[in-house]
């Protein structure tokens, strides 16, 4: 399972996160530094289970448990869908 | 300002012309805005054609017109200003880089125009702004 973005939307880096620009309603989509890095690998084609994995590494130890980690990525790759921003396939 | 000297003054009537050009490339920016990003940048794209690219000197005049001759490019009409500003480079067979994008830290988001790489008629500012939407001059194939 892959996720794209659909191709009205574009995204930039910036140094503490990202913006999705939707080229159909002309909304901006502030992500933060974690949702940044998580959407990049995700559409890198990695996992959700190995974007998770990621995310747990470059916090501190303790400080996100590996099942929150994955509830967000599966969290951010809905919220993304059901905004039509990207697509599941 | 009035425009009577302009209209009595016999030696080149350019500055009239481009004020009319100006207002002309306002008026259609000002609707184009209005419209989604992904139409603006269809539109730019059919306008731009294979006008050569621009000067940085040239869109600076252009800009400066489109600001002396519209209230809302003077301020904080971004969109509608550096469409405008396009349009009027156009008009005289050439193309600038046409750009949205956005910074966070604080959120921003801004349209500007580019020529000989650069930002043209912008503050420093203007290098948080990462580009996410472009319309740039053809390459020469």
């Amino acid at each position: 399972m892959t996720v794209r973005l659909h191709r009205d939307v574009s995204l930039i880096r910036t140094d503490d996160g990202g913006v999705l620009l939707d080229q159909r309603s002309g909304e901006y989509w502030q992500l933060n530094h974690t949702a940044a890095t998580a959407l990049r690998l995700l559409l890198d084609g990695t996992g959700e289970q190995e974007v998770a994995t990621a995310l747990v590494a470059e916090c501190q130890p303790g400080e996100v448990e590996p099942d929150q980690a994955l509830r967000d990525v599966r969290e951010l790759a809905d919220e993304l869908t059901a905004a039509k921003l990207a697509v599941r396939s | 300002m009035s425009t009577q000297e302009t209209l009595f003054r016999h030696d080149g009537r350019a500055p009239l012309r481009i004020r009319l050009a100006a207002r002309l490339a306002v008026a259609i920016a000002l609707g184009l805005s209005r419209l989604p990003p992904r139409r603006i940048r269809a539109v730019l794209v059919a306008v731009r054609g294979r006008a050569r690219p621009a000067a940085h000197d040239q869109v600076l005049a252009a800009r400066r017109a489109v600001v002396a001759s519209s209230v809302t490019c003077a301020g904080k009409g971004c969109l509608p200003r550096s469409i405008a500003t396009a349009l009027l480079v156009r008009m005289r067979g050439q193309w600038p880089s046409w750009r949205v994008g956005a910074r966070t830290a604080p959120f921003g988001a801004h349209a500007w125009v580019e020529a000989e790489g650069r930002p043209v008629g912008e503050d420093a500012n203007i290098t948080s702004f990462r580009p996410l939407l472009s319309v740039d001059p053809r390459d020469p194939a």
